[in-house]
């Protein structure tokens, strides 16, 4: 088997389809990772390349448009192991079939890849729910999470558009990112190793009406506490103040 | 009395309003002002009893004029009563808002004093905090009934969404359990919101007044109303009024009175009722197709496979060829999954398997339709069907029962099956 190794970005992703169809046609696999393969298989290293991706991503946009291809780009975000393989795999056909992939709903690669975007943007969607800022003493509002897909970069014009007046800060815990939005502009950096947290002094009134509020606001002859389970999952508690 | 109190209080005299979606308005947010709402509606939290938490739901007062009989807040409860200014309910929805906590304000009331002085006092908050705090996040609003047409007039535009509750759903079930309200103060301002409405969607004013459309809510089981009777309300609501949602609330039992039920009813009830309630809205079914006026809704089996079973012959239908609103009928196909049928069968016939790695759950959906010409259900007897779908036919066929013949002695087992020793 013809292995594809790639740097764990997504112009690496694009410069390895450009090699596909271009320099080796045989190629099988994608992926980031050189461990756990045959001894027999071969491997291709290929180098990150702007200029080819760039070239790729135009050829992607002719295809399925903008929204195709940020489709892609999400995808790519995904913490799936095979994500370089699916999205490989789907973009054979992207090449093959052009805007009609869109509804083959019954074709297995493209539904393998439209369920790792759907994770991705389900999990952007409740963390858009789900995350906490805690007022600091300096004005600024810290917020901490982990998740399981890389999704922070979706997160931050959300939270741009809708604290457009406020000073925050985004910190994926797991993925040591943090993106820090001042007012006007946003930076994303790798997080410190430890951050000093000092908070305002309404903050603990505002958190505990907030818990409060959370128990009034129950109906308890009617608990439900699977169902409760199944929207509000116990892994993203931890972040979440009110439990 | 301390702020937590009073939020407390409040808090809990709001909980029983179901309405909770912050979904349907799209206000983009402006460069200084704070906050913007998303069109398919964000749910923050949720509580134990599996709600979500998605606005901040508060009275702005329990103090109440009225006494209907089945609501917490009724002036003849003796419950504490508490009341917050609109500084204090503005600064409360701030500060959630900045945290994450919410995606805006539900802000209702008790009728004090009088309904237009209520009235007045909900829109100086709304006002005070769209003004004054900048705030462009989601504004669902309770009219009262009973105040000035005017003034809920210019509520309208300064909030999102706005609701009245029809309450009972009929007016002789209002007069006996809510005798201050009646149908006429109730539908009259929710036609006046739904022309806003509809005038605003059309003619696209720069500033569009309740963008999000209009709900009500409903009490079921607090009367003796039929569930045919109430489904052709709320027909008629959706196509005269165009409302958004009807939400049906199971009546809890709060209070004690002869008038009214003193079990809840069955949870599964109002559970039946909603998906009667998607079937019209979304499915395209009209509510006589669905029962009859005086009828009840079956509670072990829902409404769409009951229709099915009850239209046998309209069945089995090929997925390959059938239309869009056909495939919409088949029991355990549901919207997304008759729209991803309708386009992948372009591409070519669909198999068993392609339904299989579409996640079509073939489970009830086999007995209604054939793939590429093959039928897949055991049975096509639309009796049996009912029974194998309402789990009183695997009693019978099932392999795991063993069935012995009974002796008089053996009391272990007629003991199960007949109940009785």
């Amino acid at each position: 088997m013809k292995i594809c190794i790639i740097e764990d970005n997504l112009v690496g992703m694009l410069s390895a389809i450009y090699h596909f169809y271009y320099t080796y046609r045989d190629i099988d696999l994608i992926t980031s990772e050189k461990n756990a393969y045959n001894l027999t298989d071969e491997f291709i290293e290929i180098e990150s390349d702007v200029y080819l991706a760039q070239k790729v991503r135009n050829g992607i946009i002719k295809k399925i448009g903008h929204k195709g291809y940020k489709q892609i780009s999400n995808a790519y975000l995904s913490s799936d192991k095979n994500k370089e393989q699916k999205i490989f795999n789907y973009l054979k056909k992207v090449f093959e079939y052009g805007c009609t992939v869109c509804t083959m709903y019954h074709e297995s690669d493209i539904i393998a890849f439209n369920d790792m975007l759907r994770k991705v943007m389900n999990e952007t969607h409740r963390m858009t729910g789900f995350i906490r800022f805690q007022e600091m003493d300096n004005g600024i509002y810290y917020s901490y999470f982990g998740t399981d897909n890389d999704v922070i970069e979706l997160l931050i014009p959300h939270f741009i558009s809708r604290f457009n007046d406020q000073q925050f800060v985004l910190h994926d815990i797991k993925r040591h990112k943090m993106a820090y939005y001042n007012g006007k502009r946003c930076f994303t950096m790798l997080a410190p190793k430890s951050i000093n947290i000092s908070l305002s002094e309404r903050e603990m009134i505002v958190k505990n009406l907030w818990r409060q509020y959370n128990c009034n606001v129950t109906i308890s002859d009617r608990k439900n506490e699977k169902l409760q389970n199944h929207y509000a999952p116990k892994k993203y508690r931890w972040f979440m103040n009110e439990f | 009395m301390e702020f937590e109190d009073k939020v407390k209080i409040l808090t809990e005299g709001a909980k029983y309003d179901v309405s909770c979606s912050s979904s349907g308005g799209q206000t983009n947010s402006v460069k200084g002002s704070l906050g913007n709402c998303a069109f398919s509606g964000i749910c923050h939290s949720f509580t134990s009893d599996g709600r979500c938490v998605s606005l901040l739901k508060i009275l702005l007062t329990n103090y109440c004029e009225y006494d209907c009989l089945y609501c917490i807040n009724r002036r003849s409860n003796d419950i504490e009563r508490a009341r917050l200014s609109a500084k204090e309910i503005a600064e409360l929805t701030i500060n959630f808002y900045r945290r994450n906590y919410i995606e805006g304000l539900f802000l209702s009331s008790a009728v004090d004093i009088s309904p237009n002085h209520t009235m007045q006092q909900l829109i100086d908050a709304v006002v005070l905090l769209r003004k004054e705090y900048k705030f462009r996040g989601y504004i669902h609003l309770k009219a009262i009934p009973g105040a000035d047409q005017e003034l809920i007039n210019y509520a309208s535009q300064w909030v999102d969404r706005m609701s009245l509750n029809i309450e009972l759903p009929s007016e002789n079930s209002l007069k006996l359990l809510a005798p201050q309200k009646s149908k006429d103060l109730i539908i009259s301002p929710m036609k006046m919101l739904s022309e806003i409405y509809i005038n605003d969607k059309i003619n696209k004013p720069k500033i569009r007044k309740i963008p999000a459309g209009q709900t009500t809510q409903m009490i079921i089981g607090a009367s003796l109303d039929t569930d045919g009777q109430i489904i052709r309300l709320s027909e008629a609501l959706y196509n005269n009024l165009s409302l958004k949602r009807v939400y049906y609330s199971a009546y809890v039992p709060v209070n004690n009175n002869s008038n009214l039920p003193a079990i809840p009813p069955d949870i599964r009830r109002e559970h039946r009722l909603y998906e009667a309630d998607w079937l019209m809205r979304f499915y395209g079914y009209k509510a006589n197709e669905i029962i009859p006026i005086n009828y009840n809704l079956d509670l072990d089996l829902d409404p769409k496979c009951e229709w099915a079973i009850r239209n046998y012959d309209k069945f089995p239908i090929e997925i390959n060829n059938t239309s869009y609103e056909m495939l919409l009928r088949v029991p355990g196909i549901g919207v997304r999954n008759a729209y991803r049928i309708f386009h992948a069968r372009k591409h070519g016939k669909l198999d068993y398997y392609s339904l299989k790695k579409m996640r079509v759950i073939l489970k009830r959906a086999k007995y209604f339709i054939t793939i590429d010409g093959k039928y897949y259900g055991e049975n096509d007897n639309p009796d049996t069907i009912r029974n194998i779908i309402t789990g009183k036919e695997m009693l019978l066929n099932s392999p795991d029962n063993n069935y012995v013949q009974m002796s008089f002695f053996d009391n272990n087992k007629s003991n199960i099956i007949t109940g009785e020793f």
